[in-house]
């Protein structure tokens, strides 16, 4: 019985935790920080720097150093997600034989998997050191919407970093665990999870121990880093009308604008004003010049009300999918940085009419989760809640007659699960049926996620229509599926387990370990 | 009193009990009852039908009893399996236990240590945040100083104060970091702008825009530095 720590890995930031004696502890990285951003960088000496250090050294090494790995992890090269990451980032994809996107940072290519997995690494040497003994399992967390192949590949990456993933659960679970959401009356919980480049909202209903979630929607785009760059083009605007100097044509002086909009910011959820002292931040032959200007929260607000709003119809889809009304919420959750805002805490309790609970820091709230849920699986603590169940966020099925989709299991089924249903031939003695698993929640099979493919050879000759051949869907704890065919007359049976399309092959993530392990010698 | 009264009827009741057929030899079976008187007397077939049927009675009865010692027996080998399967199971839990409060033990053990450790770090880094807005109020004093040529006692006034700021941070455990060897290095440096440059092999300082300061052995605040990155051919 090892330790076992929760790793909340997050686009921009990553957090670890544990469940010590006293409750779920964040465990603070090598430079004694909370959280560590999630970058990773390949220097020209050949070394690989991770968190702070990459991004220390990001501007000087642009195209090696890679971030937002989330948004590509367990993606399709031609995938949206993947297409509307890439004009914002610095390094460039590729396309593997599969399909999967790749990274190429300067001339090494790698997969999402083993970028993330340098991250996770230096997660588990924080709390190795923290700890002062060897760690090598874990929980991690992934957002609610995350389909099948990117829960399978954020496994992989803790894999090749030596960690055995004893559970990957939803942030939004993870938060309500945090919040003890479980020990309360069943009801629906919305979770809105405003990150530093993320928008989440997640409505999740609690019963009996289960998280069901009901629906989620989100901005991939829309965070925390959005309302910086507001304050930063104020500031910018302001002096150029009065000093007539742009700001922004020095990297040195953005970066002084960009530190200061950041703590004002800050300050602004505490305080109703501050003040933005830059002197001697540009001169002219006139003399020197000085930023000095007070912001006061109206003005923060007034600035990036509509990025706070923009969160609002999307809470709305979030509800209408799930059939609720705001007043059926029982509990709101504030989850991220950027919640902090005072106007974002005022919008979210008058949209559901009760305010939204905050006393648990929201940059760590979903790693305490994971800690929770590792205790649970190390045997520790809090016993009541022995069974955390999930649920499915996509409907998975096959491909029918016609391109048409048929749903197995619906999505928000309680996992682990196992459905079968039956199906039949198309022809006269087909000997033969082509099995399409596909995730989604489309009508036709083109408009699902395929997720792999295989055949049921050896049917029985008969009429079109006479064989019955059984599919069954089963879904472990972890939401990996696999999926079989059985032609009842015959007794024959085919069975994947869905990963064969798309991301490592069990092999290949052996090979990563190997390689990794003969190079740390 | 009374306890002793009925002890000793117990004891009278058990000394009367034993008919002949009862004092056999358990299991064995019964020798023919010795009779006293059997030389000169004439038996009578009465007598000797009367006999068979003493011993038929005394047979069945032994029957009897071989079967409830042979329940007996069962009975208290399945007791001895019960409280041998009861010893086991005491057994593991008390090893269960013990490895539990070891493991407890070095629990605690750690968490002291790292309590203690945590302590210490507070006491070292606690002040890490007010002293970086120190930082910058030296930072804001030397570009005051940076923005005036001319040496006159207002300058030099001012540098006393930025002096004394130092001196202030300095007994913190806040030291300026300097890399003579002019090499970039994430550890301590943030790239702020790159530039390529003929004749270097790797990343070396161009310009330092801001200077970096440690607290103790970790890092307070990186030096804000322009990199000169080597040329690509």
């Amino acid at each position: 019985m090892s330790r076992v720590i929760g790793i909340d890995l997050g686009t921009t930031f990553s957090c670890v935790a544990h469940l010590s004696p006293e409750g779920p502890k964040v465990i603070p990285n090598l430079e004694g920080m909370a959280t560590t951003p999630s970058m990773v960088c390949f220097t020209s000496a050949g070394e690989i720097l991770v968190g702070n250090l990459a991004a220390r050294q990001a501007l000087a090494n642009p195209e090696k150093t890679i971030f937002a790995i989330k948004r590509l992890i367990g993606n399709k090269y031609s995938s949206p997600a993947v297409q509307e990451a890439r004009p914002r980032l610095t390094y460039g994809l590729s396309e593997a034989p599969n399909g999967d996107v790749l990274i190429r940072a300067g001339d090494r290519t790698i997969t999402p998997q083993e970028a993330s997995s340098h991250i996770l690494v230096y997660l588990k040497r924080c709390a190795e050191s923290f700890f002062g003994e060897p760690v090598t399992e874990c929980v991690i967390t992934v957002p609610a919407h995350f389909d099948d192949h990117q829960r399978q590949a954020t496994k992989d990456a803790a894999r090749i970093a030596g960690l055995d993933v004893l559970r990957v659960i939803n942030e939004p679970t993870a938060a309500s665990l945090a919040y003890g959401l479980n020990r309360n009356p069943d009801g629906v919980v919305a979770v809105y999870d405003f990150g530093g480049g993320t928008f989440d909202i997640t409505l999740l209903e609690i019963s009996g121990g289960v998280f069901h979630v009901l629906a989620t929607a989100g901005d991939n785009f829309l965070g925390g880093d959005d309302f910086d760059q507001r304050i930063i083009d104020r500031l910018r605007a302001d002096f150029l009308s009065k000093h007539g100097i742009d700001l922004g044509s020095n990297p040195y002086n953005l970066q002084r604008l960009k530190e200061a909009a950041e703590r004002a910011k800050r300050d602004l959820s505490f305080t109703a004003i501050t003040e933005v002292n830059l002197p001697f931040i540009a001169a002219d032959a006139s003399g020197s010049k000085h930023l000095q200007t007070a912001i006061t929260r109206a003005n923060l607000e007034e600035w990036t009300r509509d990025l706070v709003e923009r969160t609002l119809p999307l809470m709305d889809k979030a509800l209408h999918e799930s059939g609720l009304t705001a007043n059926k919420v029982a509990e709101i959750l504030l989850v991220g940085g950027q919640s902090r805002m005072p106007l974002v805490r005022k919008k979210v309790g008058e949209f559901f009419g009760k305010d939204p609970n905050t006393q648990i820091n929201p940059d760590e709230s979903v790693a305490l989760g994971a800690a929770i849920q590792s205790g649970v699986l190390e045997g520790n603590g809090a016993k009541d809640i022995v069974l955390l169940l999930d649920v499915t966020s996509l409907s998975l099925g096959i491909e029918t007659e016609n391109g048409e989709f048929e749903k197995i299991i619906d999505k928000n089924t309680t996992i682990p699960c196992r459905k079968t249903k039956s199906f039949t031939t198309v022809d006269d003695n087909q000997r033969r049926v082509r099995i399409h698993v596909l995730q989604g929640e489309g009508s036709r099979a083109l408009e699902n996620t395929s997720l792999a493919m295989f055949d049921l050879v050896g049917i029985m000759d008969a009429a079109a229509g006479v064989p019955r051949i059984d599919v069954t869907f089963e879904i472990d704890a972890d939401g990996m599926v696999r999926v079989s065919a059985r032609d009842v007359l015959s007794g024959r049976e085919q069975k994947v387990s869905v990963h064969p399309s798309s991301g490592l092959s069990p092999q290949q993530v052996e090979n990563i370990i190997e390689r990794e392990k003969k190079k740390a010698h | 009193m009374i306890n002793e009264d009925r002890k000793i009827q117990d004891e009278k009741d058990v000394l009367s009990a034993p008919s002949a057929e009862a004092a056999a030899p358990e299991g064995a079976i019964p020798a023919p009852p010795v009779e006293p008187d059997s030389a000169g007397r004439k038996k009578t077939s009465e007598h000797r039908n009367h006999k068979n049927n003493k011993d038929h009675q005394k047979i069945k009865s032994l029957k009897a009893e071989i079967e409830a010692l042979k329940k007996d027996l069962e009975q208290r080998t399945r007791e001895a399996a019960a409280a041998r399967e009861e010893v086991e199971t005491a057994r593991k839990e008390s090893l269960e236990w013990k490895d539990r409060t070891l493991r407890a033990m070095a629990d605690t053990d750690n968490f002291r240590k790292r309590l203690e450790r945590e302590k210490d770090e507070f006491f070292l880094f606690s002040l890490s945040d007010i002293l970086k807005e120190f930082l910058q109020v030296i930072d804001n004093l030397e570009r005051a100083l940076d923005a005036r040529d001319a040496s006159d006692g207002f300058r030099e006034g001012v540098e006393l104060i930025c002096r004394q700021m130092l001196d202030l941070v300095g007994k913190r455990g806040v030291t300026l970091i300097e890399r003579p060897d002019g090499r970039f290095d994430p550890n301590v440096h943030q790239a702020l702008l790159t530039e390529e440059a003929e004749g270097i092999e790797e990343p070396m300082i161009g310009e330092e825009l801001q200077k970096g300061y440690m607290l103790n052995d970790r890092l307070l605040r990186p030096a804000l530095v322009k990199v000169l990155m080597p040329k690509k051919n």
